[in-house]
């Protein structure tokens, strides 16, 4: 294959996490509060038991074909239609990056408002680009180092925001019904679809038979750590209010005062978005530039690594005329682009390939006789 | 004996003793004297500067009062043949004319040794008469302690093999020997210890070494730009160091040693990031207090790379994390400053740069005076002239106080100059600017390796054995574990149990 | 003004890719120098498009189009 490097487990499943929890955190919790409000708790957790269905397949396609991408997968073992999937599939990776790659510019818009767009794509994709150009060790090993201090920081940032909460507002419980609470859930499912990019990466790493344990792992901490952002913004402000924001975590710890000197803590939110876009555009950049370069069976996929990053650069600013459009784009398109590519597809995979060995095993058996 | 310096008109000689002779011609200082010894003809030339001229007098009486023994013996040349013996027998070996050819007496006679030549014999012995004067042994002048050895190595590469000998005294300790360098032929040295260190890193570096392909090899730097991973990247990953004990300890990591002669600087390879971040006083002092220590370098590392970039981001785009008083009176300190931040503290920390470096090559009388002057008095001066803010000066200086708190040079020269792109990222872009620095940085750090061995680690590829020695200092009862990446065939390092007073009952005296 | 930020451009993103094509055609590798080729060309009209703020289709509306009902 044309990564040598290796990861190890717990460095795969980091990079799973940074990749779903920055874009949960950022996007996918607009989408949960504003469609169940107060109950997008219970939102979160439907959606993640189903978001479990992508998850295994995925993980179980990649056991059954060990040491093979995906793309790699649907080239080599399902003739024409695989490689029009693997196109499909490269394709989304593509817009996934462009998503990515733009929310990070609207994101640090909103606040450095004099800066032109061009300028916070020019500069993700340079560092972005030179970690992909790196390889797949040098992300994981950047992640494995950075997760952590995330994490801890979160705690803190949580902790701080304490006082201004107020869990009462998380009453009633389905209050209204079941639908609010199913949309919210699809949503997440449909987030968790995105684990599918880990079709490229679980190949490379170092213990395939303990991935199914890692990747629930991933699964559930991804859950526990959404858990606080899909309920600290409602209870901070109310249930309506809450559905209102753009971005509620960035509302949400502006509250912050550390006694006299410090306040508002945007520069906080800075730090998580920064790391957490630049791993989830990396992944999906390197998802990218290897599926290509093994899909035209290359050497190596560095080549293609700063075309493809001119390519992002310009498809970002194509890729929507304004917010508007961004945000009618993820309300509508995300979560069931999400759950075809990556629950659906997958399984579908799975089945065909279960269904392929046992035409094959009987065509053995009758042979034999 | 008439001494005959070499000279054009000089009698003729035979044929080896004017091969050799010719490759010195033109030279001044190689001395050519004949010598008569057990009855035979003979010829000393050795290089007048080079040799000891006590121990060459010393050996030249004693060949001279050889008295031979068997005045019996009729045949010619049975008696030049036991003459040989027994000089060679004296003189331990020699060299056979016929087989070496005369190319193996340059180098020694380069070295210091004088050359007993017998031409019609076909025969050479080298006499050791080099002088291994030189630099008496002291306390390294860049690399001093408060508690721990003060002995340092110096320029000849016997002594420091000795010094390090002197300290691991173990059959295991290997030293292979190479010459490095068309003109300078510089003897360098591989030291290691066999049982701990890593073979395949020993090849490594062997591997390199005889790769390099150079006229001079005039520092042990040379050999480092020659044969590191990765030349163009600012980070260091190979260390050097003056002292031996600091060299000892990284030997017994299961490092390898590389010896220049000429240069008290002693390479080790491989290194790592953290290492770059250890002083070897850490492990002379307690564990508590080093392992503080530790933590203060760490963060020195980070003030001296980020601060000014933090001052720039927080006053030019982050001033709502402030809270109002302070701000005021940040404001007040720029009040009538005509440009923005970044360009001010760009502005200062070149000044700085600048007054740095001069004050390196000032004269040890007024460079004291100058660089205090330069700084205080130019900042104080600038600061009134309203050209730069107060805060920015004590900034500037905070940052430069703190550069020196690394103890290897070439992460302070990191850490100064990654401070001015920071700036530069800090000035557009904020903390964001600051912390894609940052992740580039630590992609490059990532992505480097050191004859093999991750930069990062044991932190990256995690080796929690290893950590004991990295994010604090743990007492020596409990260091038992060696980095598995360098030390890799022996990876106990001590078993001592943790010390305790003897338990009154069993082992109390009485 | 647009003209001199096409131009600077083009100059830009093909001077950076400029050395491993180079190497690309040292190496005979003709896939690998297509491929490259093919997705600049790609990224300089879109990037062409942007700067002249023409206004195609995006993205996000041809996805849109594609779904069939409007959640």
């Amino acid at each position: 294959m044309i990564e040598k490097g290796r990861i190890s487990n717990i460095q795969s499943a980091m990079l799973a996490i940074t990749s779903l929890t920055i874009m949960g955190h950022l996007i996918v919790l607009t989408l949960v509060i504003s469609h169940s409000k107060e109950n997008g708790w219970i939102a979160a957790i439907i959606g993640t038991a189903l978001g479990l269905i992508g998850i295994v397949a995925v993980t179980r396609l990649s056991q059954r074909f060990p040491g093979l991408t995906l793309i790699e997968i649907l080239f080599r073992h399902f003739s024409w239609p695989g490689k029009i999937a693997a196109i499909v599939y490269l394709l989304y990776f593509f817009i996934l990056t462009l998503l990515a790659v733009r929310l990070f510019g609207e994101a640090y818009k909103s606040i450095l408002y004099e800066t032109p767009l061009t300028a916070f794509i020019v500069i993700i994709l340079l560092v972005s680009a030179y970690a992909v150009y790196l390889g797949l060790e040098t992300i994981g090993r950047m992640n494995q180092i950075m997760l952590p201090i995330l994490v801890v920081m979160a705690i803190v940032v949580a902790y701080l925001t304490m006082p201004n909460k107020d869990y009462s507002n998380l009453l009633p419980i389905l209050g209204e019904g079941w639908m609010p609470v199913g949309a919210g859930a699809l949503s997440v499912m449909g987030w968790f679809g995105e684990i599918v990019i880990m079709g490229m990466l679980l190949p490379y790493v170092q213990k395939p038979e303990r991935l199914m344990k890692a990747n629930l792992w991933v699964a559930a901490l991804t859950l526990i750590f959404f858990l606080g952002p899909v309920t600290g913004p409602v209870a901070m402000f109310g249930a309506t209010e809450a559905a209102k924001m753009t971005f509620p975590t960035f509302s949400e710890v502006r509250y912050i005062e550390a006694g006299e000197v410090l306040n508002r803590f945007d520069a906080i939110a800075v730090l998580f978005w920064t790391v957490g876009l630049l791993f989830r555009i990396s992944i999906f950049y390197y998802g990218l530039c290897l599926g290509t370069a093994q899909a035209l069976k290359l050497k190596t996929y560095r080549p293609l690594v700063l075309p493809f990053g001119w390519l992002i650069g310009a498809g970002s600013l194509w890729f929507a005329a304004d917010y508007e459009e961004i945000q009618s784009f993820l309300f509508g398109v995300y979560a069931p682009l999400n759950i075809t590519m990556g629950a659906l597809l997958p399984v579908l995979l799975l089945l065909l390939s279960r269904l392929i060995q046992k035409l094959r095993k009987r065509k053995e058996v009758a042979e034999e006789r | 004996m008439p001494e005959t310096r070499n000279r054009k008109d000089a009698a003729p000689h035979d044929a080896p003793g004017k091969e050799l002779l010719d490759l010195f011609s033109s030279t001044e200082d190689l001395v050519t004297r004949s010598i008569r010894i057990l009855g035979l003809e003979g010829r000393l030339i050795y290089l007048h500067e080079m040799i000891n001229q006590t121990a060459l007098t010393n050996i030249e009486q004693s060949l001279t009062d050889l008295a031979w023994m068997q005045p019996n013996e009729s045949d010619e040349s049975r008696q030049e043949h036991n003459k040989m013996d027994l000089l060679k027998a004296k003189l331990a070996g020699g060299t056979s004319l016929d087989e070496d050819g005369v190319d193996s007496l340059v180098d020694p006679i380069l070295s210091g040794k004088t050359v007993l030549l017998f031409e019609e014999l076909r025969q050479a012995f080298l006499l050791p008469t080099s002088d291994a004067e030189g630099r008496s042994i002291d306390e390294p002048v860049t690399d001093q302690v408060v508690r721990g050895p003060r002995d340092g190595f110096v320029e000849l590469i016997s002594k420091n093999l000795m010094l390090i000998r002197r300290r691991i005294k173990s059959p295991d300790l290997k030293v292979e020997y190479i010459t490095l360098g068309k003109q300078t032929r510089t003897e360098i040295a591989i030291v290691y210890l066999k049982n701990i260190a890593n073979e395949g890193i020993v090849e490594e570096v062997r591997k390199r070494l005889s790769r390099i392909e150079i006229d001079g090899i005039l520092e042990s730097n040379y050999i480092e730009q020659l044969i590191q991973d990765a030349p163009l990247s600012p980070f260091p990953t190979m260390a050097a160091a003056e002292r031996p004990d600091r060299i000892c300890a990284s030997l017994l990591e299961g490092k390898v040693a590389i010896v220049t002669d000429g240069t008290p600087f002693v390479l080790t390879a491989p290194s790592v990031f953290v290492e770059f971040l250890h002083s070897n006083e850490d492990y002379y002092d307690g564990a508590m207090p080093a392992s503080i220590i530790r933590w203060i370098r760490a963060l020195g590392l980070l003030i001296a790379t980020f601060l000014p970039a933090f001052y720039v981001a927080i006053t030019t785009i982050h001033q709502d994390l402030l809270q109002t008083p302070l701000l005021i009176r940040i404001a007040g300190y720029r009040e009538d400053l005509p440009y923005p931040v970044l360009v001010e503290a760009f502005f200062m920390q070149l000044t700085f740069e600048l007054v740095r470096e001069a004050g390196l090559r000032m004269p040890k009388a007024i460079g004291n005076a100058v660089t205090i002057v330069g700084t205080l008095v130019i900042g104080q001066a600038a600061v009134q002239a309203g050209l730069v803010g107060a805060l920015m000066v004590i900034v500037v200086a905070v940052t430069a106080l703190t550069t020196f708190i690394l103890p290897n040079y070439g992460f302070i020269q990191v850490a100064r100059y990654t401070s001015f792109p920071m700036l530069i990222l800090a000035g557009l872009f904020g903390f964001m600017g600051i912390i894609l620095g940052l992740m580039f940085i630590l992609a490059h750090l990532c992505s480097l390796r050191s004859f093999g061995v991750p930069y990062l680690s044991p932190i990256s590829p995690a080796h929690k054995d290893a950590w004991k020695d990295v994010f604090y200092r743990a007492p020596w009862w409990r260091m038992d574990m060696r980095n598995p990446e360098s030390g890799i065939r022996n990876r106990r390092r001590s078993r001592t149990p943790i010390p305790h007073p003897p338990d009154p009952e069993t082992e109390g005296p009485g | 003004m647009n003209l001199l930020y096409s131009l600077a451009f083009v100059a830009l993103a093909v001077a950076s890719v400029a050395f491993q094509a180079a190497d690309a055609i040292r190496r005979k590798q003709f896939k690998v120098l297509a491929a490259q080729g093919a997705i600049l060309a790609l990224a300089i009209v879109l990037g062409i498009l942007a700067i002249y703020n023409f206004r195609i289709p995006s993205m996000a509306e041809l996805l849109q189009a594609l779904v069939p009902w409007q959640a």
